[in-house]
């Protein structure tokens, strides 16, 4: 019976469609402005329509495929206990003004048919194309809440082009992108924000809280095995907060925020980048940093024990640097264990040599004009150390059934540990408890003292698969969500650093985005296919890039491209300066050119390929700077091996233009058409 | 390793110097203390002072698959320290105690006294027998372990210098996966090398294979190959065919291995060894699983047909 309304439901709705005429029906509660038009079930509450008017992208289409929510109430031993917003009705639909709607599902009926006191409310504003889902949950039942979809699309729809979706994401210094088609989620801990991108529009769709408050997911689930009337096939999307909301609590959720536009990716970035101004707060960088400046990566130990460099052999690196204008070494495995053993220790290495011998290389290089950046991790406690086994056990995370969660270690140089043998697994601190947060500051105590210039945080951007905490006596009441603990750690290691210099630099791996707040300089490695995304939010962040090829001009173009500091890594980072002079010497040259034309190429603003326009039959890529006066640069990298390449650069209105190369940097007047060699790059300026 | 950059730059002569020859004649000349097998198919050939493979040759196509005497290396085994794990021993540090040939089919090597990097000399023996019989050379090689310690692993045998037939010839290697012979896994190593372990924890990019799920292992040339694998498929320990691109990659963005003899004063060599997990017990001795190598003509069919 059911299943034959839900046909000619389907058959109304599609003759509607068709006819391009998708009206609220009676029992619906529109909200439109001159931008989008979404619509609710009067019944249900269900999201039924949302539409871009301006491009006419039905977002949602099918009303019968619309949801209201979903929730999962866990029994006993985390057993699932599922909600479906399809068995609720709305307590209460109130279309508070032209803008707001408000929304109630009260006394919640789960799948097991038990009904659970609970209500959960949603305000639905719609500001100048802006939607805003406010929700909020009283849970006055005596089970926890695991986690809250809502909102929920139950028909997400490609444009009318047919394209394909994609779900683009910050991660890792890059905006990933992956094929909503299969089952995919986009995470919070990696990302506030999730692109649904089409072609040439979008659907920006975000977590507006930077706090990490719980794991939010942008999760994709294609349905219906077929393409039949009672099933048809299509894909959901919804915002799955894991918030673990206890018993007779009340929780106030995220506000979950959607905004279509037109463009590309940059168009559904400049959207967060405008809600990104309202809370980013700038770290202080030290002036070294902010001006043209290259660094190596030298490690010198290792689990395995190789003590490769002793600390009385380090200032000959340090004057290596020197002698090749290297501004910087961030110096791996120079504490216990070396690099991936003993952590969370900062305690020197005794087989590298002592702690005054250290701090005296590192004051003697640091004199010679050359930062020491020392690498550290505190993210793990080694199992294989007695500090484990006697204290930090204490703080690790724990699976719902007290079952210690494990990182699985990194391998090492010997065959067996390349083989897996050996190698040290770690357990996973937690952050968010504060009697670890200060294990963790003793431990980067003892980093300042060694009088280095700065930090890096090797993997501060993930704490391995683990997500929830549910260890009891860690501070709080339990599941305590690990990236949560995250900024506070942050902060509190940053007070520290303050105490002795502001101006000690705080690097990282790839931190997120929010992490940058507290982690300004930001580590990672890219390839062709990477997207400059961190660039593009902040023209002026100290990003950096590894290169570790011998004759590695492809890196160092696309280091140029996207205003990269270089980081040298010969023999991945165990090597010297010297070991890849070809790589030196183009580098060199890259950073030369960055010197001579800084207001073009390192104090403006980087626009990726906006604001010109380049065509080559080759392969290439192209980047664009905008200075301070409104004067524009274009890099222009042939990243073919081979063959040179022919291409035109075009500036709207521009004026007259001049070309250089790291190899040519005398710049030379050009019309905006240019012949690049295999390999290398072209800048073009506006004068 | 990079800090041997002395020994790195004395060799650059050398390798220059036999780049040249093996331009001219596609293979280098044996000295007089070397010590060579040989039958219709293949040419091997043993320095006779530290034990190394120095050359090996197709004769029939002239593939001259370990090239450059001076990269040619022995062996390599790892005897962990109580108080520091990092103690391998290096054959290039070793002087054979015998390379003795004892007929036409088959040279005795001994290395004794084993002076690791960081434990001393170590009282070890390791034996190894080499015959070729019919094109097919095998390596049975023995470890007397004297000393006190565990010896972990050995790399035995160690080509140093893998070539392929052609500075333009790519190479793939083709191994099985469970040991299903329908089942191969390609990979290229020649000229794209891409590494497969973490780059932190390795000097150069890196692949292995294991022997366990696939006997034998193909290395491919257009038209012909190099089978290399067990004699016995009940292995008492594990293996893993190792490939190593020394000293790394023109660039990380297209892995390309550099088309030289060697880049800014560097050699550019592939290695690639098999790996014996070995774990053996101080003061015992072990047996190590024989090794074949044979070279075939044909694509990867012929590879495997002489397998059967």
């Amino acid at each position: 019976m059911k299943k034959h309304f839900l046909f000619a439901m389907g058959a109304l709705a599609a003759l509607v469609f068709f006819a391009a005429q998708v009206s609220a029906v009676a029992s619906e509660v529109v909200l439109q402005d001159d931008k989008l038009s979404v619509a609710f079930d009067g019944d249900s509450g269900a999201l039924t329509r949302l539409e871009n008017k301006s491009t006419h992208w039905v977002i949602e289409r099918r009303p019968e495929l619309g949801v209201s929510f979903q929730l999962n109430a866990l029994l006993p031993n985390h057993r699932n206990n599922v909600v479906r917003g399809q068995k609720q009705h709305a307590a209460e639909m109130v279309k508070v003004s032209g803008q707001e709607v408000r929304l109630q599902w009260k006394d919640l009926v789960s799948d097991q048919g038990e009904v659970l006191p609970m209500t959960l409310t949603a305000l639905v504003t719609l500001t100048n194309g802006v939607l805003t889902f406010a929700t909020t949950l009283e849970n006055d039942s005596s089970l926890m809440v695991g986690s809250i979809d809502y909102p929920y699309f139950g028909d997400l729809n490609e444009t009318s082009n047919g394209m394909p979706l994609v779900a683009r994401y910050m991660w890792y210094g890059d905006l990933k992108s992956a094929d909503i088609a299969s089952a995919y989620a986009v995470e919070s801990k990696q990302s506030l924000f999730c692109l649904i991108q089409s072609t040439n529009e979008g659907l920006y769709v975000a977590m507006h809280d930077a706090t990490q408050p719980y794991l939010l997911r942008f999760a994709f689930n294609q349905r219906g095995p077929t393409k039949t009337e009672t099933n048809p096939r299509h894909e959901e999307f919804r915002l799955s907060h894991v918030a673990y909301v206890h018993p007779h609590s009340t929780a106030k959720l995220a506000p979950i925020v959607l905004q279509s536009y037109v463009g590309d990716w940059h168009a559904g970035v400049d959207i967060y980048k405008k809600w990104r101004a309202t809370w980013f707060k700038p770290a202080h960088l030290a002036t070294w940093i902010q001006d043209v400046n290259s660094w190596q990566q030298l490690q010198i130990d290792s689990p395995e024990q190789d003590f490769r460099v002793a600390y009385t052999n380090l200032l000959a690196y340090g004057e290596e640097c020197a002698s090749n204008g290297v501004g910087a070494i961030q110096l791996v495995g120079w504490n216990h264990w070396g690099q991936d053993g003993g952590d969370p220790a900062q305690d020197i290495e005794p087989g590298l040599g002592t702690w005054q011998e250290l701090r005296d290389a590192i004051t003697q290089i640091q004199s010679r004009g050359v930062k020491i950046i020392l690498f550290a991790k505190l993210n793990w406690a080694d199992l294989t150390m007695p500090w484990y086994t006697n204290e930090l056990y204490k703080y690790e995370c724990v699976d719902p059934d007290g079952k210690r969660y494990e990182q699985g270690g990194y391998q090492y140089f010997t065959p067996t540990q390349l083989a897996g043998i050996g190698v040290h697994r770690r357990a996973v601190m937690d952050f968010q408890d504060p009697a670890y947060r200060d294990v963790a500051t003793r431990e980067f105590e003892k980093i300042l003292a060694l009088g280095s210039a700065g930090w890096l945080w090797d993997e501060v951007c993930h704490h391995a698969s683990v997500y929830y905490n549910f260890a009891a006596n860690h501070g709080y009441t339990p599941p305590g969500y690990l990236y949560g603990g995250d900024l506070p750690l942050g902060a509190q290691l940053r007070a520290a650093a303050d105490k002795k210099d502001p101006d000690f630099l705080f690097s990282g791996e790839g931190p997120e985005d929010w992490l940058l707040q507290y982690f300004p300089c930001s580590y990672f490695r890219i390839n062709t296919g990477s997207t400059p995304v961190c660039r593009y939010l902040d023209p002026q962040a100290p990003l950096m890039v590894a290169v570790t090829g011998f004759d590695d001009r492809e890196m160092l173009n696309l280091i140029l491209l996207d205003r990269y500091i270089i980081s040298y890594e010969p023999y991945n980072f165990k090597g010297h300066l010297t070991d890849y002079p070809l790589t030196l010497a183009y580098g060199k040259k890259i950073d030369a050119l960055r010197r001579q034309y800084k207001s073009y190429l390192w104090d403006a603003t980087f626009r990726d390929t906006l604001g010109a326009n380049v065509t080559s039959a080759g392969n290439f890529r192209y980047s664009v700077f905008m200075t301070a006066t409104g004067k524009r640069a274009v890099v222009v990298i042939n990243l073919d091996f081979s063959q040179a390449i022919t291409a035109k650069v075009e500036l709207p209105a521009s004026g007259k233009l001049v070309m250089a190369t790291p190899e040519q940097p005398d710049a030379q007047p050009t019309t905006g058409r240019l012949q690049i060699p295999p390999r290398s790059a072209a800048v073009v300026m506006e004068q | 390793m990079p800090g041997n950059r002395i020994k790195i730059n004395s060799l650059v002569g050398c390798l220059i110097l036999s780049g040249l020859y093996f331009a001219c004649t596609g293979a280098p000349p044996v000295s007089a203390a070397d010590v060579t097998l040989e039958d219709d198919s293949l040419r091997v050939v043993f320095d006779s002072r530290s034990g190394a493979l120095t050359q090996l040759e197709n004769k029939r196509t002239h593939w001259v698959m370990e090239r450059r005497p001076e990269l040619g290396v022995s062996f390599r085994l790892f005897a962990p320290l109580p108080e520091r794990r990092w103690n391998p021993v290096l054959g290039t540090n070793q002087v054979a105690t015998e390379v003795k040939k004892i007929s036409d089919h088959e040279i005795h090597l001994q290395w004794k006294n084993l002076d690791s990097e960081n434990g001393g000399v170590l009282p070890m023996a390791l034996s190894a027998a080499v015959t070729l019989t019919n094109g097919v050379l095998t390596f049975n090689a023995t470890l007397e372990n004297n000393s006190a310690l565990t010896v972990e692993s050995i790399d035995y045998p160690y080509f140093g210098d893998l070539n392929a037939p052609k500075r333009a010839t790519p190479l793939t290697v083709r191994v099985m996966t469970n040991n299903a012979p329908g089942k191969f896994k390609s990979d290229e190593i020649y000229p794209h090398f891409a590494n497969e372990k973490g780059y932190w924890g390795v000097f150069w990019p890196l692949k292995t294979r294991e022997v366990q799920a696939s006997r034998f292992c193909l290395i491919t040339a257009a038209n012909e190959g190099l089978l290399i694998g067990i004699t016995d498929p009940s292995a008492p320990y594990r293996m893993q065919y190792t490939f190593e691109q020394h000293p790394g990659l023109i660039s990380s963005i297209n892995n390309l291995v550099p088309a030289e003899d060697e880049i800014a004063g560097t050699p550019v060599h592939l290695e690639f060894r098999i790996c014996h997990f070995i774990f053996a017990a101080p003061h015992t001795t072990t047996n190590l699983a024989p090794i074949l190598l044979r070279s075939y003509q044909g694509d990867w069919h012929s590879g495997i047909g002489l397998d059967k």
